[in-house]
């Protein structure tokens, strides 16, 4: 061992030895002695600076450390070192180039880390110095050495046609056609490819840009190669469906390469390129199949296709477009069928096979989008859109928006009265769910509602209801899909019908005590005018003389109750029961009011003409005449003379109890009609509330973004149409709400 | 050794000899270098910065103009880097410095401070606020910079520093910090009357604390420190304790663990968390009375606060905030935004929620970004419903909105952090309306940062 | 066990934890493994080796520094010039000694020993005069006068405090 104070000459010829036979010779191992001797040299070495002084100004390398001259003999013995292995290298291919690689590979870099170590002291002080000072191209020595190999090894290896690089992707060719390979090997070249990319600022930390550059580029390169030529092969041969399958089993097993001997930042441009290749390619073909995939229900296909497309941008929107495409042809075709069956008039469509016939639909759809699509958005949105399509325009509407939430509340109604053949018990909330799916599809909201208030009131005047429980669970439902407001006049309906009960009841009490002459049972509905479809009469009504008292005394009893309320009576709705004693048998009539009152004349007259019956009821003529046709019609009255009625004394019937109060039909007919016009009505009011409070709010708008405005706020409930708009702004400008803004053409602004 | 001579300091290699002289004071250092020749070769002449990297890197925190993308990259000569600072250390010590001297100590000052609020956002402490804490405590710094006359040159420079230091007058409640609390206190006033002074909250300025050019209006937000510190002072119990820190750090010396939460990378301004705030303002009455009458000797007169009837409100808001994606802004369109080029510190835009005790919730959004002089910008909007308003600026704010923002009152404040980037100081500046009406109410807030875990017992106070 | 032997060829035999405390020794175990060899320390005599061993054995099973605590901005903030008390009283020696303590764990790369070390020459020179300095460490005044004001130029950033 050379003393502390030798010259470089003598140290370096020491430590080369030492150097060379931990590189080359490590299995014969190392001594104690050996070991410590190279580290002192080197320590010693290091050491060997001074302080000393000479004059201040030229002492400039007076506090110099020591390290540059070991660190460039270091250099110029891995040097030669690699230039040996270099040449080993020269003949051999493929494989055996890797075994041989991968095992030199391993020795020199168990070597290097020994060297390292045993020069800890160059590089703690020398070393980190000279990388302070900005010199970054200076590394630790084991850096170094790695820096050596790729610089005299690895590059020129690689500049002979990539050797290495492609024997690594022949060998991943060989396992992608099927052959078992040396993976471990394949492992072990590739993570030194890792390991000798450098960050200059930071040794210590990982970078990827010799593998990237050497391995991932090609690789990926080669890839795509492949996997366009299998493609082509296989689908030249094969059928969609087969290629799918084979598809997603690529996509897996490149997976599982990254995972078996890949750096894990491979993946992502690995598997985007197959997924280029695999399915971007093949996509317009993947598209064009799917109609016939659907067509006949091909499941698992569908979901092979779904989720091989979804790993692509923009790979579902064609399918999501097809799938609403096909719903809506199949929504159109269901009722076309249904229309065909029934005929040419769409007004004797039944409501139940109508939904049912949507329903079919959608519930066959909705399935194959949880089915195979995952339920995906984009899925459940083309399905809406499609349903919303077919819900509101098909071949049973026509023109008219207001057909299908007509037929809709109609099904309701139907569901929702007593003795409903349509759904037992349990079913009918299942029934009543399957009304709001279509619910939700209906554009016009207000005319439905409009509809089921009207039905509403009419089961519950009449009493047809099948339970309080069933409408309640209907109308929450209805709440929770478009919120209080449009509940609220139906809840506040079963509100009357309940304070009606009492107050019916505490009449009765209140008669029974101060009235012994109370002959007509009575009962009476008090609803509120805002929130019923209801309309007086439009005619007078002479109230007969019978009842009168009664109608009195409850005018009064409600008066001291209420006072300051008006009663509108609605002779229209309202229903009587009379006896017979003209009779042997004893009868009872159902009668509307209007019969009622007709009928009591009889008790002083044996026949009447019509101008006498229009004197005395003040129904007008027309109306009268078709009350009395029911009643000719079921032989109360004969009428055998033009214009003249008299009382049956032979009226006869199978039942004790009669109903003559059927509908007339002028009534019927108008009904529909009238709803309508009620919408309309409503639809003028809505709009023009919208404008009033949107200008308040704004003060001033143009005429667009207001016609924008108002659309976006009222779409909830209906689609309004610009026209419309344009006439409430008309309407608000005369009524003098808003007014022109002086000198502008289309600029409103609010009148306070 | 093995020699025969025992060893001596001369017979030690250069780097040990070296890593000794990294344990002395930078003084001991220099004393040292006196002794002979090989000492002063070692210190003043060595082939590398190792010696004076470490001492400053044992004294100060680390510049942060090294990691600042605006900074021209010049070599870092480390020796000049500590010896300045050292040598402001002896200036300010044996004043009486020149013009020249003052503004070169000062702005070394601001440096010092904003590399520690650096240096507490990286690593949770600054070795810059011990230095800081000798040089407050022991020199007449703090008396002095109260005492200059308003006549000063320089007077944003000046403004600027008794910014940053306001909040470390009460730091000791020694003789002298009593006479500094004086002087300070007879600031109050004619802070008050610049912060509400409408005048001095209008485009031009951006609504901030701006000039007209876009640099930072030093004295405006000296004068916000003044009247929301004051305010803070005269808070009741726990309010005046809850404050934001000063440049030397909260009491207890240890700044709160907001400072070491994980941020997100691209968060370079600590945006995500949860922050206080405080609001000052006057009745709106007395906003108008002071402004527009002569009910002190004319508009705007700092004697109008001197009438025992006035009264301001500082009110305590807890905030919490998070970044969202470039362009998710819903109240704010800015084409500046937009062109900023800066991609080290790009504009991050957030959203969050604030809250007072007394239920006025408001949901909160805005953005920072970081202006050609280094020092960030924040701009942040709270949108109260219509419902939950201030009770004392109700009656002029019920102001329709343009847009979807119906029933809507939108504060909007503008604000510069000081003490540098992610400083734990926080944000001052001014709120007023969106409309930025001629009418609208004015007044200062200070936003800071806390821990998550922050007690929330905020309450009003008025 | 491991043996250790010294420059003048003294044995020593210490518990494989003790003698860890030096990086050099426990990377040369990890590398060469642990066998019956005496390990020769030819830059450390007897005397000094002693103390070294003092101090590793009271320091015994302390965590090490990582590998690049030095390189590390944070290590350099934490810096104190305090000693714990064991190790003030420890390296309360003669200079001759202190500085032999010092090379020996340099070389044996222990350090806190290197360090405490480091740290007790510092605190020696603090607040000292440049003339009690040179009485301290024999240092010889070699400066000519026209030196003396260049130095002077110099050290101005320290002067007049």
């Amino acid at each position: 061992m050379p003393p502390p104070s030798a010259d470089l000459q003598t140290t370096w010829a020491f430590l080369e030895e030492g150097v060379d036979h931990i590189m080359t010779k490590l299995q014969t191992g190392v001594s104690y002695s050996k070991y410590m001797s190279l580290y002192t040299v080197a320590y010693n070495y290091c050491t060997s600076s001074k302080m000393h002084g000479g004059p201040p100004s030229e002492a400039i390398a007076g506090a110099n450390l020591m390290g540059a001259d070991l660190y460039n003999n270091l250099i110029r013995y891995f040097v030669t070192h690699l230039k040996g292995l270099r040449g080993q290298t020269e003949s051999l291919q493929d494989e055996a180039l890797l075994r041989y690689y991968a095992a030199e590979w391993s020795r020199y870099t168990t070597g290097a880390n020994y060297i390292n170590r045993l020069f800890t002291y160059l590089n703690r002080h020398w070393v980190k110095r000279e990388r302070d000072e900005g010199r970054k191209a200076v590394y630790p020595v084991y850096t170094l050495a790695l820096v050596q190999w790729k610089n005299n090894l690895f590059i020129p290896i690689q500049q002979k046609q990539t050797k290495l690089a492609s024997a690594i992707l022949r060998l991943i060719e060989d396992q992608r056609n099927g052959s078992v390979i040396d993976q471990g090997l394949v492992k072990k070249v590739v993570d030194s490819f890792l390991s000798l990319g450098l960050d200059d600022t930071d040794t210590n930390k990982a970078c990827l840009d010799v593998y990237k550059e050497h391995f991932e580029l090609p690789f990926i390169d080669t890839t795509e190669k492949y996997y366009k030529q299998e493609a082509e092969t296989f689908l030249a041969s094969h059928s969609i469906s087969d290629y799918l399958k084979k598809a997603e089993e690529r996509l897996r097993e490149e997976e599982d390469r990254v995972e078996r001997y890949l750096n894990t930042q491979t993946r992502k441009p690995l598997i985007s390129k197959c997924e280029h290749v695999l399915i971007r390619e093949c996509s317009a073909l993947m598209w064009d199949s799917f109609q016939g995939l659907l067509d006949f229900d091909r499941d698992e296909d569908l979901q092979r296709m779904y989720s091989l497309l979804s790993r692509i941008p923009e790979g579902l929107e064609p399918m999501r477009k097809k799938f609403e495409e096909h719903v809506k042809k199949a929504g159109l075709a269901a009722i076309s069928k249904l229309v065909g069956e029934a005929g040419s008039s769409t007004d004797s469509l039944d409501p139940k096979a109508y939904v049912d016939a949507l329903l079919e639909v959608h519930q066959k759809n909705s399935e194959t989008v949880t089915r195979s699509f995952r339920g995906e958005a984009g899925f459940i949105a083309s399905l809406d859109k499609a349903c919303r399509e077919f819900v509101n325009r098909n071949a049973a509407t026509g023109q008219s928006n207001s057909k299908s939430p007509e037929l809709i509340a109609k099904h309701a109604d139907l569901l929702l009265r007593k003795n409903n053949k349509l759904a037992e018990e349990d079913d009918l909330e299942v029934a009543l769910n399957r009304v709001m799916i279509l619910f939700k599809y209906i554009e016009d909201k207000d005319v439905f509602q409009t509809f089921y208030t009207t039905k509403l009131s009419k089961r519950l005047i009449h009493g047809v209801s099948a339970s309080d429980e069933s409408e309640a669970s209907m109308i929450s439902k209805l709440k929770e899909a478009c919120g209080f407001e449009y509940t609220n006049k139906l809840q506040r309906m079963f509100t009357d019908m309940s304070l009606s009960k009492d107050l019916t009841d505490s009449f009765k009490t209140r008669m029974e005590q101060n009235h012994d002459d109370m002959d007509i049972s009575f009962s009476i509905m008090v609803l509120g005018t805002n929130f019923w479809p209801l309309n007086p009469p439009a005619h007078e009504f002479m109230i007969p003389a019978e009842i009168l008292p009664t109608y009195d005394r409850f005018q009064k009893y409600y008066q001291m109750k209420h006072s300051g309320r008006k009663l509108t009576w609605l002779w229209n709705y309202s229903k009587n029961e009379l006896r017979t004693n003209y009779l042997n048998q004893k009868y009872i009539l159902m009668t509307s009011s209007f019969q009622m009152a007709v009928l009591l004349l009889y008790n002083n007259n044996d026949t009447l003409s019509i101008s006498e019956l229009v004197q005395a009821t003040s129904i007008p003529k027309d109306l009268l005449s078709q009350v009395l046709a029911l009643l000719v019609k079921a032989k109360i009255l004969i009428n055998e003379e033009t214009d003249q009625y008299d009382l049956n004394p032979n009226f006869k019937s199978k039942k004790i109890r009669v109903n003559l109060n059927l509908p007339i039909k002028a009534e019927t007919k108008a009904e529909s009609t009238e709803v309508l016009k009620t919408v309309d009505e409503d639809r003028k009011y809505v709009i023009q509330a919208t404008i009033v409070r949107i200008m308040k709010a704004r003060k001033t708008m143009k005429n667009q973004p207001l016609i924008q405005e108002v659309t976006s706020q009222i779409s909830q409930r209906f689609a309004p149409k610009i026209p419309d708009i344009k006439k409430a702004i008309d309407t608000l400008l005369e009524k003098e709400y808003i007014e022109r803004v002086e000198g502008t053409r289309d600029t409103f602004s609010y009148v306070a | 050794m093995t020699g025969l001579s025992p060893p001596t300091i001369f017979s030690f290699p250069v780097e040990l000899t070296q890593h000794i002289l990294s344990y002395c004071h930078p003084w001991d250092v220099a004393v040292f270098s006196r002794t002979c020749r090989a000492a002063f070769v070692l210190v003043y002449q060595p082939v590398d910065q190792y010696l004076w990297r470490q001492l400053h890197a044992t004294h100060f925190d680390r510049p942060r103009w090294i990691s600042d993308p605006f900074a021209k990259k010049e070599k870092i000569i480390w020796r000049d880097e500590l010896t300045n600072r050292l040598k402001i250390e002896i200036s300010l010590f044996h004043g009486p410095p020149t013009l020249m001297e003052q503004k070169h100590a000062f702005d070394m000052l601001i440096t010092i401070i904003e590399d520690s609020s650096w240096a507490i956002s990286q690593t949770g402490s600054s070795l810059n606020v011990a230095w800081l804490r000798t040089i407050l405590n022991d020199s007449l710094l703090l008396t002095n910079l109260y005492s200059i006359p308003d006549s000063e040159d320089y007077p944003l420079l000046y403004a600027r520093i008794r910014a940053y230091l306001a909040l470390t007058v009460e730091y000791d409640s020694s003789k002298r910090d009593k006479r500094t609390l004086e002087l300070l206190l007879g600031r109050r006033d004619k802070s008050r009357a610049y912060v509400y002074d409408l005048r001095n909250c209008k485009a031009e300025n951006k609504w901030g604390p701006f000039m007209s050019d876009g640099g930072v209006n030093w004295v405006h937000v000296e004068h916000i420190i003044n009247v929301v510190s004051l305010n803070i002072r005269e808070l009741p119990g726990s309010w005046a304790l809850t404050k934001p820190p000063s440049c030397l750090g909260p009491l207890n010396a240890s700044f709160p663990t907001h400072a070491t939460r994980p941020t997100a990378a691209d968060d370079w301004a600590g945006v995500e968390g949860t922050w206080r705030r405080y609001v000052c303002f006057m009745d709106y009455r007395d906003l108008f009375a002071f402004n527009f009458t002569d009910l002190a000797d004319g508009p705007r007169h700092p004697k109008f606060f001197k009438d025992p009837r006035f009264r301001e409100a500082t009110r305590l808001i807890e905030v919490k905030l998070q970044l969202i994606p470039f362009g998710k802004l819903r109240f704010h369109r800015l084409p500046e935004l937009t062109s900023s080029k800066n991609v080290q510190c790009p504009p991050l835009c957030f959203t969050g929620s604030s809250k007072a005790v007394n239920g006025n919730e408001a949901a909160v959004e805005g953005f920072v970004m970081i202006g050609k002089d280094g020092i960030a910008r924040w701009q942040l909007t709270s949108i109260y419903d219509g419902h939950a308003q201030w009770r004392l600026v109700v009656i002029f704010l019920l102001v329709a909105l343009p847009n979807s923002l119906k029933n809507m009152v939108v504060y909007s404040s503008c604000g510069v952090q000081i003490g540098g980037v992610k400083s734990p100081m926080g944000v001052v500046g001014i709120w007023t309306t969106t409309h930025h009406d001629q009418d609208d109410p004015v007044g200062p807030f200070w936003l800071w940062k806390v821990d998550d875990n922050s007690p929330t017992h905020l309450m009003e106070f008025t | 066990m491991v043996n250790l032997t010294t420059s003048d060829d003294v044995e020593f035999k210490v518990d494989r934890e003790v003698v860890e405390r030096s990086v050099l020794i426990k990377n040369m175990l990890e590398d060469v493994g642990e066998s019956e060899q005496a390990i020769p320390l030819p830059n450390v005599s007897s005397s000094v080796m002693k103390k070294v061993l003092e101090y590793c054995e009271h320091h015994r099973g302390e965590p090490l520094p990582s590998a690049d605590a030095d390189q590390s901005q944070d290590e350099t903030r934490k810096r104190t010039t305090d000693i714990s008390e064991w190790d003030q009283k420890f390296i309360t020696v003669d200079q001759e000694m202190l500085f032999e303590i010092i090379l020996a764990a340099n070389y044996l790369d222990i350090k806190s020993l290197l360090d405490v070390g480091c740290k007790t020459v510092a605190n020696m020179i603090k607040g000292k005069t440049p003339e009690e300095i040179r009485k301290l460490f024999n240092i010889v005044n070699d400066f000519t006068p026209e030196e003396e004001a260049q130095i002077k130029k110099e050290n101005e950033w320290a002067e007049d405090r």
